[in-house]
């Protein structure tokens, strides 16, 4: 009879103790939207590099709140302690409450609470940004530096963006920075952006700009043929010219001494972003720099994603703050996309008609997939034309023009 | 110091005009100095490498060239192992790409680099799109 009630009491606590119980409701909510994540990228291959960890992160933290938990202290009666113990005292501190005498024990926080440092201190943006440094090829924005602009014109979105936040009226003006960071299209800094300014909004934030960069290619190509005439779009670039080794030596030691000189804010990403593609180029780090192109990036893609999308539980994301946040950040990336078309279209009429605007919509990052998609709608009109090569100088100009423009939304902000 | 504390920040229409204008002034000032800088040192490169080369050139024959001469290319010296079909795609390519201005094929050697090769490039492209 005994061993029974011990069975029975024994269930009953395994009962109590699970998220059965104690789960709130709109989590189980947010593990069908993880599903439905999870399927998405395993399926259908949106973006599983990325999709996969946030989606599981997010099944997780719903599923077990508590792997998020902060570390914390109990507190125990000193007589109860050493009780347990043989006698012994403890190494911890002292509280005395109520004439008793507690020992306050500290217990460790849950697996994603650490991990999560890394993006609550800024670690892993700039980290990645190492990585696709030393992924970038910049000869492209050095052979055509004109490029420059359409990089700069694609930032449109974030501060329009930022416009349209502050106009609902349901955010701050902190929110709305964070928000319009989505137009750059660019993960990592939207991270960093708001990490700096709206940590609360993390889970949304970066669930809508990588949900938006997957869908790169079904956003843009509308955008792009309506403002483009179909002759616009059949311009045939001239073939780039080769750029020299010292060229691209010099290039990432000039652009972090201008950046970071002129906005500071803007240095931790311009800067590793630029140390990356020094480690390429120099040629003399091979090493290293395949250590940041694949294990380093690997690595901290899987922490990011994990506990960004354990920052995504059912109390944060299910509100109707997360829906303007979706809604706004699929306005950024479309600014993003017309002010870089439209900047291409005045380059076309300034250059005789030398420049395809289409080029222009690879401004907004999303390296290198934007890139790919103005090649893909140009040959739609030209089978052999190829504006790859072309598409990537604005694309990569794209990522230093977000990188500038987190800055300037930092320092005005923070 | 933050710039906030000299805005206006419970007028979000100012706030938002002057976010507007501090982003696209500043993002456009950045990348233009950027232009005229990588402009400016590439053009110096090209100068210096060009008169490098023209200093490097012999001079010319001071005897006339003959009237009608006939082009003839010595064989590439090509490395062991190096199929004659795959040195004839590489002068194709070469042919295509540079033009007459690559007068002859000299010599074909296999690249010791230890760089990754296109397809393992084109797999890290692949695997770190969403970046």
């Amino acid at each position: 009879m005994e061993i029974l009630n011990g069975f029975v009491e024994s269930l009953q606590g395994i009962w109590e103790t699970s998220g059965f119980l104690g789960n709130d409701p709109r989590n189980y909510i947010m593990i069908l939207i993880a599903l439905v994540l999870l399927y998405l990228a395993i399926k259908k291959e949106f973006e599983p590099l990325l999709l996969l960890p946030i989606a599981f992160g997010m099944l997780l933290v719903n599923v077990f709140p508590g792997i998020t938990a902060y570390p914390s202290t109990e507190l125990q009666l000193v007589t109860d302690y050493m009780a347990a113990h043989n006698g012994a005292a403890g190494n911890y501190a002292t509280v005395v409450m109520d004439g008793l005498q507690y020992y306050e024990i500290p217990t460790n926080g849950g697996l994603f609470y650490y991990l999560y440092q890394g993006v609550k201190l800024g670690i892993y943006p700039p980290l990645i940004f190492l990585g696709i440094g030393a992924m970038t090829d910049f000869g492209p924005l050095i052979a055509n530096p004109k490029s420059f602009l359409l990089g700069a014109a694609a930032q449109l979105g974030i501060f329009l963006t930022f416009i349209g936040a502050m106009a609902l009226g349901i955010f701050t003006p902190q929110e709305a920075g964070s928000i319009a960071i989505i137009g750059g299209a660019d993960g990592p800094t939207a991270i960093y952006v708001t990490t700096m300014l709206a940590p609360h909004l993390l889970g949304p934030i970066a669930v809508a700009a990588y949900s938006y960069m997957a869908l790169v290619p079904i956003i843009q190509p509308p955008i792009m043929k309506a403002l483009t005439t179909k002759k616009e779009r059949s311009v045939v670039m001239e073939q780039l010219r080769p750029v020299s080794k010292l060229e691209k030596i010099l290039f990432p030691i000039i652009v972090t001494i201008l950046i970071a000189l002129l906005l500071p804010d803007a240095a931790p990403l311009v800067g590793m972003l630029m140390l990356g593609n020094l480690m390429r180029e120099s040629g003399v780090v091979s090493r290293i720099s395949n250590t940041a192109q694949n294990e380093l990036m690997n690595i901290i893609t899987i922490f990011l994603g994990v506990t960004v999308g354990a920052t995504a539980t059912g109390e944060v994301f299910l509100t109707p703050q997360t829906l303007g946040i979706i809604v706004l950040g699929l306005l950024a990336f479309s600014f993003g996309t017309a002010g870089g078309v439209l900047f291409g279209k005045l380059m076309y009429k300034f250059s005789g008609g030398k420049i395809n605007p289409l080029i222009g919509s690879a401004g907004v990052s999303a390296v290198p997939m934007a890139a790919r998609v103005s090649q893909k709608v140009g040959q739609q009109e030209n089978p052999g034309n190829f504006l790859l090569m072309h598409a990537m100088g604005p694309n990569v100009s794209g990522v230093i023009g977000s990188a500038v423009a987190a800055g300037v939304l930092i320092s005005i902000l923070k | 110091m933050p710039m906030l504390l000299a805005l206006d920040t419970n007028d979000p229409v100012v706030l938002s005009l002057t976010i507007l204008l501090a982003g696209l002034v500043v993002v456009f000032l950045v990348l233009i100095v950027l232009i005229w800088i990588v402009k400016g040192y590439g053009t110096l490169i090209y100068k210096s490498t060009h008169k490098d080369e023209t200093e490097q050139a012999p001079a010319a024959p001071s005897v006339p060239a003959p009237a009608a001469p006939v082009y003839a290319a010595p064989a590439p010296v090509a490395e062991e192992g190096i199929p004659g079909e795959v040195i004839a795609a590489i002068a194709a390519a070469v042919y295509c790409t540079e033009g007459v201005s690559a007068s002859a094929i000299r010599s074909v050697r296999r690249s010791r680099s230890a760089s990754r090769s296109a397809w393992a490039t084109a797999g890290i492209l692949e695997n770190t799109r969403p970046f």
